[in-house]
């Protein structure tokens, strides 16, 4: 692979003797309304994807969410912790009588 | 903390979309192929016949150089595929420089002859199998039209009948490949995909091979992108390219097309060969 050469700009990825090494295989491709999706499949450890098309609100959120995967391993994480906390907390209200468990329970208005 | 909440519940619901399950919501309307080019009969061959038999792809595009071999390999070839294919998988030929014919003396086979045994399995098609044809996939309510194309080749048999397939502006190849993607979009296919042996853009070790000598802008490239073709897939370099997403195209003078505001993008991939003969 000529990586030097000026239709080398042309590419967002290689894979060749010089670059990535040799491997056999085909790309799949999955077509639907939405897209077209590929992904490389070859004999070794190099893989390529990407996607062509209107991927959709959805498409795009999950795909920030894959490539930020820190960000979303630390949202994970706060939510995790979050309702962890949450949850014994009311517990712990509850075990000392302070909230209800049901409607029926409620004190009453009346004198 | 009832915003975190919120965006944690959205994340996880986001992430538990996993690729299958987005195929599987699909799955009335979506359909999966495979291609590569440069295929050669040895070990590497084998090993990739047996991953696409296992690959669930409902078809394959086969984007030329087939056995690499002289002297009738045809039909050996072809039995090495139908061995781990299956007799009836639609496994479509496209032919490259190496059984045109003409390019390699002498010819790793004719493409006539493995047409023969390795006809169109994939239902109706409509131009020259092997050489210049198109099918629309799935053949009910299409998601996309194939069209397979030969810039570049000179076929010429065994008989001595010789077609050099010129697709310059105004060819008779040139205006069927251009109407018949004018043909995809007015019947509302929604993907239009182009597949051919030789590359023009590429790093890798050949120059422009479409178009005329040392052409660096064939019409035929021009007109995919003008006419904003998905996806177009090439044999021949032995290697893995993955375009850009462009809109403009000149070979040796890259053009960003960030800027542009085609409504569809097109694709350039050189797919890598099964062998490295």
């Amino acid at each position: 692979m000529h990586l030097s050469e000026p239709d080398a700009e042309y590419f967002a990825k290689f894979m060749a003797p010089n670059v990535n090494g040799v491997e056999y295989g085909f790309v799949k491709y999955t077509v639907s309304t939405d897209g077209i999706r590929a992904q490389t499949n070859f004999d070794g450890s190099f893989q390529d994807s990407f996607q062509i098309g209107n991927s959709g609100i959805l498409r795009t959120v999950q795909q920030f969410f894959y490539d930020n995967y820190m960000l979303t391993g630390a949202i994970v994480l706060v939510v995790m912790v979050g309702t962890l906390t949450i949850f014994l907390f009311t517990r712990r209200k509850r075990h000392n009588g302070k909230v209800p468990k049901q409607a029926g329970d409620l004190p009453s208005s009346q004198p | 903390m009832k915003w975190i909440f919120v965006l944690g519940l959205v994340v996880l619901s986001v992430l538990s979309l996993n690729d299958d399950n987005w195929v599987r919501a699909n799955a009335a309307t979506s359909f999966t192929f495979a291609a590569a080019g440069d295929f050669g009969q040895n070990a590497n061959t084998n090993a990739s016949l047996i991953r696409l038999a296992a690959s669930g792809a409902s078809l394959f595009l086969a984007l030329g150089d087939f056995s690499y071999r002289n002297g009738s390999s045809e039909n050996h070839w072809c039995g090495i595929v139908r061995s781990h294919v299956g007799q009836n998988y639609p496994f479509e030929l496209l032919a490259g420089n190496h059984e045109d014919g003409e390019e390699i003396r002498p010819p790793d086979g004719y493409i006539g002859n493995y047409t023969i045994c390795m006809p169109n399995q994939i239902g109706p098609i409509v131009g020259d199998y092997g050489r210049e044809y198109y099918f629309d996939y799935p053949a009910v309510n299409p998601l996309a039209r194939f069209i397979l194309i030969s810039p570049g080749l000179n076929f010429s048999e065994p008989n001595g009948k010789s077609d050099f397939y010129n697709y310059d502006n105004g060819s008779s190849h040139y205006v069927w490949t251009a109407s018949t993607i004018d043909g995809a979009r007015s019947g509302s296919i929604p993907w239009v995909i182009v597949g051919m042996h030789k590359v023009c853009l590429s790093a890798g070790m050949f120059e422009c091979h479409i178009g005329a000598y040392l052409s660096i802008r064939p019409d035929i490239i021009q007109l995919l992108i003008e006419k904003h073709v998905d996806l177009v897939l090439q044999g021949h370099d032995h290697n893995y390219q993955r375009s850009k997403q462009l809109n403009c195209v000149t070979a040796e003078q890259f053009q960003n097309s960030a800027s542009s505001t085609v409504a569809q993008t097109a694709f350039t991939t050189a797919v890598q060969a099964q062998s490295s003969s």
